[in-house]
């Protein structure tokens, strides 16, 4: 037994010194001002984007009175510059594939009453229902960009993926990060703001119909419990929580939103939360509102904006709740 | 469950813990190897474990009654009763669909298609083939029938080789499972050796190639002369190393249990005929077809003479190439093997004459270009979605519309780094392939220290550069 003991022992050390010895140099020798190693792997991704400046900007003991979480149609949709023109002081941590597992990791490690008052949180179609959208690439996104351990390690921890375990040693070894790709259409406060409207692509996608998802909507188990344990998660700390399904082009039937509201309605709501439907905003057009078939434009962002900044208004002053 | 998973390795640990822990305990091995390899194909397909155990008490007491049998008639009887429901539960499955697609021209994923979607269990090209090579060695007289139905199960299910091969005979394994364990480090060794080897091959190599043959493959009417020959030539190596590294998991889980398998491939690439390559080259199909197939063939008509062979190769290889699937390029492929087979018997003396002469060398070189020629273009049909696909590939190499700067747009595309590295990792392991295999093999030591430092890094390159994700076996879906 201790021979085998020996023997395991000298196989691991010999495969964890040869991993960091490896990654060690390849994290810190640069091709074209870019670590080598991230031309090694095709998940492999460099710091940066908007992620890295989102988090890293965000002031972790500003009190903000709203927080903007959920996937890209969240980070592409609240615009805070709108919502702080009227004296709030908002912040958007939405990101890409961020689902309500990812969500959880950055409410527990980042927020607390004393830096956010409220949270919206932004309902995406494919998050919660089959063919659910892989949140791999969020995981890679907020383990290689966010600031401190403890959200990288809590989803290296759920995942233990090798894709994952690399992603961290690299953000370990990395000895002068640095964040190199620059998202163009990121306009601070944590927003994306894309200034242009439907591809002819789209267009002839929205026209066809062409792989449009399906009118009846199967639930992801999973999912909708990992948004369960979400909200249970901010009401445990003492923050406010609704729940929004903000706008979506035609794309996506009315009689698919129209489940995907309901249901999503019904959850909030056993919380005790409010939640908003404004999947159909009057004004906001698929033509002109939109930067591809799930994501608002900045001008349809800014419109968007400007109608919850006036719902909260309209709130405060008649004290009524929206369900 | 993937081999190329942490779960397959977390569960494979706790398989052989299990087994270690309890190999005091008299008749604990076939038990933990059943339960564990019900497990594993649960994980795969939950509904089909019935229809696997089916399969196995199917075999199982088919064996039986052909034991009890007095005569080779009435064996002959069972032989074709339990072996035909197993081949036409394998036909169903396998078959049915891309005939009745290919009779009324729908496809099956549509919504207008008649039936409903039949989903092929996994692995059931293999077990039914190990299934049948039970009841053939019992009808030949080979061996007795297993009496022990745990025993047999715990053969015809076993988790290592289940989904992909090798296909295993009954007597070795057997024999093996018969005997307690008792736990051997050097072999545990070899068998974690084989292990990493065999990931390093999957996702180091096989996969990244996969990366870059794929997207043309998808759509291959859209590529020209260059590219198409550059991702084909590439598309030979992938599927060497895929499957070889999947053989390798696959023996090397077995020995990490105590049982040794036979091997399945041995360097068939460097092969100077089609011969030699189908003795290197999945070996326990092979041996399977010449053991069933061919020698039964060749033996009913032995009074042919050279024609029996002729015969026997044709009828065996048009069964390999359809029992990879009910595709015409399959049929092609299978052919394209029993000609070059043929003409390989027929100039079998001259071919000798001149191996035996002066200019060996030369007669070496060459037949190993024409050889690797040859796989190489029926690895195309072997790859492609349909014969017009590989048709167009083929008449695209001899057209002069060779595009490179399609080629050179497409390297662009991948980046050159990344192609490099892709390239850089395939080259190096041809290159050692023959050497690390040896070590894999334990056939080269370099000491305690030595050998940990080889497999401890190349677990580390295979963790590090590993192309990580959900990209099976290419042979999962035989």
């Amino acid at each position: 037994m201790s021979r085998m003991i020996k023997s395991i022992s000298l196989f691991l050390a010999c495969c964890v010194g040869s991993y960091v010895i490896i990654l060690l140099i390849l994290c810190n020798i640069s091709y074209s001002n870019v670590a080598v190693i991230h031309y090694t792997n095709n998940y492999s991704v460099r710091i940066g984007g908007n992620t890295y400046h989102q988090f890293h900007n965000f002031d972790f003991n500003a009190p903000h009175d709203i927080i903007f979480l959920g996937a890209s149609k969240a980070m592409k949709a609240y615009n805070p510059e709108i919502f702080n023109q009227s004296g709030l002081n908002t912040y958007n941590l939405g990101s890409h594939v961020q689902d309500p597992e990812n969500s959880y990791e950055i409410v527990k490690h980042y927020l607390n009453s004393s830096n956010c008052k409220q949270i919206f949180y932004e309902i995406t179609d494919g998050l919660y229902s089959q063919p659910l959208v892989p949140s791999t690439q969020s995981d890679i996104d907020l383990v290689t960009n966010t600031p401190g351990n403890g959200v990288a390690m809590d989803i290296l921890f759920r995942n233990f993926d090798p894709k994952l375990i690399n992603i961290y040693s690299i953000r370990e070894l990395q000895l002068n990060p640095i964040a190199f790709q620059a998202e163009p259409a990121y306009k601070g406060l944590g927003f994306v703001g894309r200034l242009h409207s439907l591809s002819l692509l789209n267009r002839k996608e929205l026209q066809t119909g062409k792989q449009r998802p399906t009118d009846n909507v199967v639930w992801d188990k999973q999912s909708i419990s990992d948004l369960k344990a979400l909200i249970e998660l901010i009401k445990s700390k003492n923050i406010q929580l609704i729940g929004i399904y903000g706008p979506v082009s035609t794309y996506y039937s009315d009689k698919r939103t129209a489940q995907y509201v309901d249901y999503m309605r019904d959850i909030f709501n056993s919380y005790g939360c409010e939640f908003w439907d404004l999947s159909r905003l009057p004004g906001i057009e698929d033509k002109t509102h939109y930067s591809d078939l799930s994501h608002l434009n900045k001008a349809g962002a800014d419109i968007f904006s400007d109608t919850i900044v006036k719902r909260i208004q309209q709130r405060n002053t008649t004290g009524r709740e929206f369900r | 469950m993937q081999f190329n998973t942490i779960k397959y390795l977390v569960f494979l640990f706790i398989v052989f813990a299990v087994t270690l822990a309890l190999s005091k305990l008299r008749n604990s091995r076939w038990i933990i190897l059943l339960l564990a390899s019900l497990i594993f194909y649960y994980t795969w397909q939950p509904y089909y474990v019935a229809l696997l155990l089916f399969s196995a008490a199917l075999v199982y007491s088919t064996g039986l009654l052909m034991g009890r049998s007095p005569d080779l008639k009435t064996r002959r009887r069972w032989l074709w009763a339990g072996g035909g429901v197993q081949l036409l539960i394998l036909f169903f499955f396998k078959y049915t669909e891309p005939i009745i697609s290919s009779i009324t021209g729908l496809n099956p994923k549509s919504a207008e298609y008649p039936l409903f979607r039949i989903l092929l269990p996994v692995g059931i090209s293999f077990y039914t083939f190990q299934a049948l090579s039970y009841l053939f060695d019992i009808y030949y007289g080979f061996r007795k029938e297993e009496r022990h139905a745990g025993y047999f199960a715990a053969y015809l299910t076993s988790f290592p080789q289940l989904i992909s091969g090798p296909i295993e005979r009954s007597g070795n394994f057997l024999k093996q499972l018969r005997q307690p364990f008792v736990f051997n480090l050097q072999e545990t060794a070899l068998g974690t050796r084989r292990i990493v080897w065999g990931l390093f091959k999957k996702v180091v190599v096989a996969d990244r190639i996969g990366a870059i043959v794929d997207p043309v493959y998808y759509d291959v009417t859209n590529y020209h002369g260059a590219i198409l020959f550059f991702v084909s030539l590439l598309y030979v190596f992938q599927l060497y190393f895929d499957f070889s590294g999947y053989s390798d998991i696959a023996i090397g889980s077995a020995e990490v249990l105590g049982i040794k398998l036979g091997e399945n491939f041995n360097h068939p690439l460097s092969s100077k005929s089609v011969t030699e390559f189908w003795r290197k080259w999945h070996i326990s199909l092979g041996n399977w077809l010449r053991d069933y197939v061919y020698n039964p063939i060749l033996f009913a008509n032995k009074k042919w003479g050279k024609s029996a062979i002729y015969f026997a190769l044709l009828v065996t290889f048009l069964i390999c190439g359809i029992w990879h699937g009910a595709k015409w390029n399959y049929v092609i492929f299978g052919s394209l093997q029993a000609f070059a087979l043929v003409v390989e018997a027929i100039l079998a003396r001259k071919r000798k004459q001149w191996a035996n002469s002066k200019t060996r060398k030369v007669y070496l070189a060459i037949s190993w270009v024409l050889t690797f020629t040859f796989i190489f273009i029926s690895d195309i049909f072997f790859r492609s979605g349909t014969v017009e696909d590989a048709t167009h590939i083929i008449q695209s190499f001899v057209s002069s519309n060779w595009r490179l700067e399609e080629l050179l747009a497409y390297v662009n595309m991948l980046t050159k780094p990344k192609l490099a590295f892709s390239l850089m990792f395939l080259i190096s392991l041809i290159i050692v392939d023959r050497r690390i295999s040896q070590f894999a093999h334990g056939k080269k030591d370099f000491g305690q220290f030595g050998n940990a430092l080889v497999s401890g890094s190349m677990m580390a390159m295979v963790i590090i550069f590993g192309y990580w994700g959900k990209v099976a076996f290419l042979y999962f879906q035989f």
